[in-house]
């Protein structure tokens, strides 16, 4: 029947592969040939099965991260480490769903929201904040409190920042982009102006707006994340579908009955809220959402959000979790992981951009 | 039928469509002419709800009930009209089929069912689109996209289909196959066919219903026969041209 | 740690500009502009302004300070607090702000030419940033060694960076010259981190900041005088202008009028690298100079490299010096670097720009 061709499609494209490898390697000798056989194979499920190998990969890396190079003090590193993880994993989640949603949105996978300055935005509002409340009541505004005054005030600013960027029919994507990095730079100096301003001499104080860095968490942020990402999971996972709609452009979207105003406005909440989350968890980090969208656009067999959303989740998880585990316990390298991940990311952008290049000649 | 009252449209300060009001038949194929800059893509984008009605009304009748596309709801709307415009730009890898099931989504709403299958398949043949559905997009020649984009709207099973210069890409053959397809729809499932044409010999020839539009006005509707003459033609595109009778049917010819 | 960093600052500053062919149809257009205003007057007008500035700029200081003070040192011949501050601190501050303003204005112009791009400048070719990165090498490596050969490592470094940039973008076809800069902004943050990594790694992100972060508070009378090289330099550029804008007009106009592009080319770069490295090991890099102020110039001016070069030069020398007087009022008795006031100022700069430039296309 037709539909079982087609569910089974991928399947019979990956055992077709081996078999033809299994043909090729015969003249080799029994051995090797079976051998080889089998290494197709393996390689074709593992090609099939995308998100059962992605879990386990984050499952083994979890356990790593908390168990490595304890050495006994399992009362003091439980906690500390549970909470780190579950800071990254809050992290994964965030950049890597917002960002291939604003993907989605913009119908355009070289964007990001902090490519388009979305993140410094969110800095540039915790240091108008301070600025404006005064460093004593700031402090003792409570924290949650405050990050609920930042979200509210992120969303508002977001919505501006995207109706600005993309009000023109934006046919050039350089100058987008382009305009979008300027943004991004100018409300990265302008907190670099406010927290001077604010503290004249403090070197730490400058360094530290930019660097995003995966050691230390404020545990109560930690909780209020955490329902964040739960409450925004449940709303991106009724719209999957309609997310698919929208690969299509805007134009057949609204062919096809979606509600686009509705569902954009909706998506867009949906990010800025993630965006803020995430980097007032760690800090701005610029390319990481490129780097996992483009990661996953490889592995995963198909466009469908239902898998994507899943797959992109997990593959910034392990990212963070496993490189983490890696640059601190292992090469005892702590917060290097961020400056790795830029540097690959930024490799990443110039080759998505080559790439785009080659294409459209 | 399809109701169009007072359109007017406006983008900047530049007034595009000048309170049109019109209303086109249904079960036939309707087809849009004008020159350059008539405002007939601006009028497609509005009856299509691409560009949001700035004033007037456009309804789509649907068995006795006039469906406003302002007041309906946007998945009943769906199922009502169809329309594919100029700018289709598909992101990621999606293969042929694929593509068609998206057209059935008004229907399953993400979730296909063996209906909207072997309703899929029914259209890759009509189409003749059999060889080409495992292929992705991005593989394909313009004109094969084209048609593929095109079965995916009729994939979508409205009463209403609008259609803006969908023959540009292809060549004889497929241009033929597919006017002589939308007639068939139109005379044999009652479907009312809008198509933006660039070339006045294919509308006289395949339409049974001729709207020409000058300057964001609606000038003449009509049989082709009786709108195609040599008067308007010197009128809307300020060219001296042959009138030849075929069937019928005007042809064009613009001498040297 | 983002690829942004505040601490390198805004570069970008795009606008509506036509293509690139439109520099070599610049000096054709400038009759068209429609406001060409005679050099003598620009140039004049930039000379009281910098008048102004370099007095205000030596008045102004934490330090006791006045001009009676100077007057009476200077009519009993003999040294006083007044006079000693102006020699060893006033004087070599501003004359070091005014030196940078030119370097870094005429290489952004240098640099444009010779990529036939309005949109970059050395800190958006990688040449300041390699400039930092071969300062950081031969600092750990050699500590020891002279500033003229921390001066030359440096030069060499930008000449290799920017050799590797322009190879990148060798394949970008010119009708997409937004590309340029924003793979040129990309390319930097790379060499960036990995500076910083370095940095990191052997616990000398104190002494990068100094190369990183544009900051004239640390320049004293024996401090600076190696900049004076990059006035040689303009002088250099100056003579060689009229080759320089033959090369820019196009690869066919340079051949007929016998001009050797490869030649000429490589003494721009070499330039624009001597040029980088100098400022970014006296006082450090200020980003975005070389962008505005020429583009500036040739809205007034037109594209004429002979025309125009004293013109970027006392317009980059004034809008560095304003900055620098901004940067020292503004939390007085604190100072806000340069880099961080021309990040915010250069920024809102491009934005306004952006939105007056009339589409030139």
């Amino acid at each position: 029947m037709f539909s079982s061709t087609k569910l089974t499609s991928t399947k019979t494209g990956a055992t077709k592969t081996s078999t033809a490898i299994d043909n090729s390697s015969s003249a080799d000798g029994q051995y090797s040939a079976a051998a080889q056989g089998q290494l197709a194979k393996l390689w074709a499920w593992i090609a099939a099965h995308p998100k059962s190998i992605a879990a386990i990969i984050l499952l083994i890396s979890m356990t790593l991260f908390m168990t490595l190079n304890v050495n006994g003090y399992w009362d003091f590193a439980l906690p500390l480490r549970g909470k780190k993880l579950l800071a990254l994993i809050v992290v994964g989640y965030a950049i890597g769903v917002s960002t291939l949603l604003f993907q989605t949105l913009t119908h355009n996978p070289i964007l990001t929201p902090s490519l388009l300055g979305f993140d410094s935005l969110y800095v540039l509002l915790q240091s108008l904040l301070v600025f404006f409340l005064g460093a004593i009541s700031f402090t003792s505004l409570d924290p949650i409190a405050k990050f609920t005054l930042e979200i509210v005030l992120m969303f508002g600013a977001s919505l501006l920042l995207f109706k600005l960027l993309f009000s023109k029919s934006s046919q050039d994507l350089t100058r987008l982009i382009l305009v979008g990095v300027i943004f991004g730079v100018l409300f990265r100096s302008l907190s670099a102006l406010i927290a001077r301003l604010i503290n004249p001499d403090d070197f730490v104080v400058v360094q530290s707006a930019s660097y995003a860095q995966f050691n230390t968490v404020n545990p109560q942020l930690l909780g209020i994340s955490l329902f964040i990402c739960v409450i925004t999971a449940i709303f991106v996972w009724r719209w999957r579908y309609q997310c698919d709609v929208l690969m299509l452009g805007q134009a057949q979207a609204v062919n096809l009955g979606i509600n686009y105003q509705r569902l954009a406005f909706g998506l867009l909440t949906v990010i800025a809220v993630l965006v803020a989350t995430a980097t007032a968890l760690v800090g701005p980090v610029t390319f990481f959402g490129l780097l996992v969208c483009a990661l996953t656009n490889r592995i995963a067999r198909h466009m469908y959000h239902t898998e994507r959303l899943i797959l992109v989740s997990l593959v910034a998880m392990i990212c963070l979790v496993l490189g983490q585990t890696i640059f601190e316990q292992v090469l005892d390298m702590a917060g290097v992981l961020s400056v790795v991940i830029e540097l690959a990311g930024g490799l990443m952008f110039l080759a998505l951009i080559f790439m785009s290049q080659r294409r459209s000649l | 039928m399809i109701k169009l009252n007072n359109i007017s449209h406006h983008i900047g300060k530049q007034q595009i469509l000048h309170d049109i009001t019109l209303s086109l038949p249904t079960a036939q194929v309707i087809a849009l002419i004008g020159p350059n800059g008539a405002g007939k893509s601006t009028l497609f984008s509005v009856m299509a709800r691409l560009q949001p009605l700035q004033s007037g009304q456009v309804s789509f009748a649907v068995d006795n009930e006039e469906r406003d596309i302002v007041s309906c709801q946007a998945r009943t709307l769906a199922k009502t009209v169809a329309m594919l415009g100029q700018d289709n730009h598909v992101q990621g890898r999606l293969r042929v089929h694929e593509l068609l099931m998206f057209g059935r989504y008004p229907y399953h709403q993400g979730q296909p069912t063996a209906d909207d299958q072997q309703k899929i398949q029914e259209i890759l043949e009509r189409f003749e689109l059999e060889p080409l559905a495992e292929r992705f997009l991005s593989t394909l020649s313009g004109g094969q996209r084209q048609r593929v984009l095109i079965a995916m709207i009729v994939c979508q099973d409205t009463p209403y289909l609008l259609l803006d210069e969908p023959l540009n890409n292809l060549d004889m053959y497929h241009a033929g196959r597919l006017m002589r397809e939308l007639r068939q729809l139109s005379h044999n499932q009652q479907k009312t066919v809008v198509i933006v044409l660039h070339d006045i010999n294919q509308a006289a020839q395949f339409a049974d219903t001729v709207v020409t539009m000058k300057a964001g006005e609606v000038t003449a509707v009509g049989r082709p026969a009786d709108v195609i003459t040599q008067e308007t033609m010197k009128d809307l595109y300020n060219v001296d041209v042959t009138v030849l009778s075929h069937q019928g049917r005007p042809v064009i010819v613009d001498t040297v | 740690m983002s690829l942004f960093s505040h601490r390198t600052h805004a570069r970008l500053k795009s606008s509506t500009a036509p293509s690139a062919s439109s520099w070599q149809s610049g000096t054709g257009n400038a009759l068209h502009r429609r406001t060409v205003i005679p050099p003598w007057f620009i140039n004049t007008a930039s000379l009281i302004l910098m008048g102004l500035l370099v007095l205000l700029s030596l008045s102004i200081g934490v330090a006791d300070f006045s001009w009676s003070g100077i007057l009476q040192s200077l009519l009993t011949q003999s040294a006083n607090s007044d006079s000693s501050l102006l020699l060893v601190s006033r004087i070599p501050r501003t004359i070091a702000i005014i030196l940078t303003g030119i370097a870094m204005a005429v290489a952004g112009m240098i640099i444009q030419v010779v990529l036939k791009n309005r949109f970059v400048e050395p800190s958006m070719v990688g040449a300041t940033q390699s400039a930092a990165l071969g300062l950081l090498v031969v600092s750990l490596l050699f500590p020891a060694s002279a500033l003229i050969v921390k001066m030359g490592v440096a030069t060499i470094a930008a000449v290799f960076g920017m050799m590797l940039f322009m190879l990148l973008i060798h394949r970008i076809p010119p009708t997409d010259f937004l590309m340029i800069p924003l793979i040129g902004i990309v390319f930097g943050g790379i060499i960036e981190a990995v500076t910083t990594f370095i940095a990191y790694q052997t616990e000398s992100l104190q002494m990068l900041s100094v190369w990183q972060f544009g900051d004239f508070s640390g320049v004293l009378a024996g401090r600076y005088e190696l900049l004076w090289l990059t006035g040689g330099l303009c002088v250099l550029a100056y003579i060689i202008a009229d080759k320089l804008t033959i090369v820019g007009l196009g690869d066919n106009i340079a051949l007929n009028l016998g001009i050797s592009k490869r030649q000429v080319t490589w003494i721009g770069v070499g330039m624009v690298a001597m040029m980088s490295a100098v400022v970014v090991l006296t006082v450090g890099m200020i980003p975005f100079i070389g962008l505005v102020v020429p583009n500036i110039v040739s809205r007034l001016m037109g594209d004429k490299l002979r025309r125009s070069l004293p013109a970027v030069a006392l317009l980059g020398a004034s809008a560095v010096l304003l900055c620098d007087i901004i940067g020292r009022s503004i939390r007085y008795p604190f100072e806000v670097p340069v880099a961080t006031i021309f990040g915010v100022v250069g920024t809102v700069l491009f934005l306004w720009l952006l939105l007056r430039a009339p589409a030139e296309q």
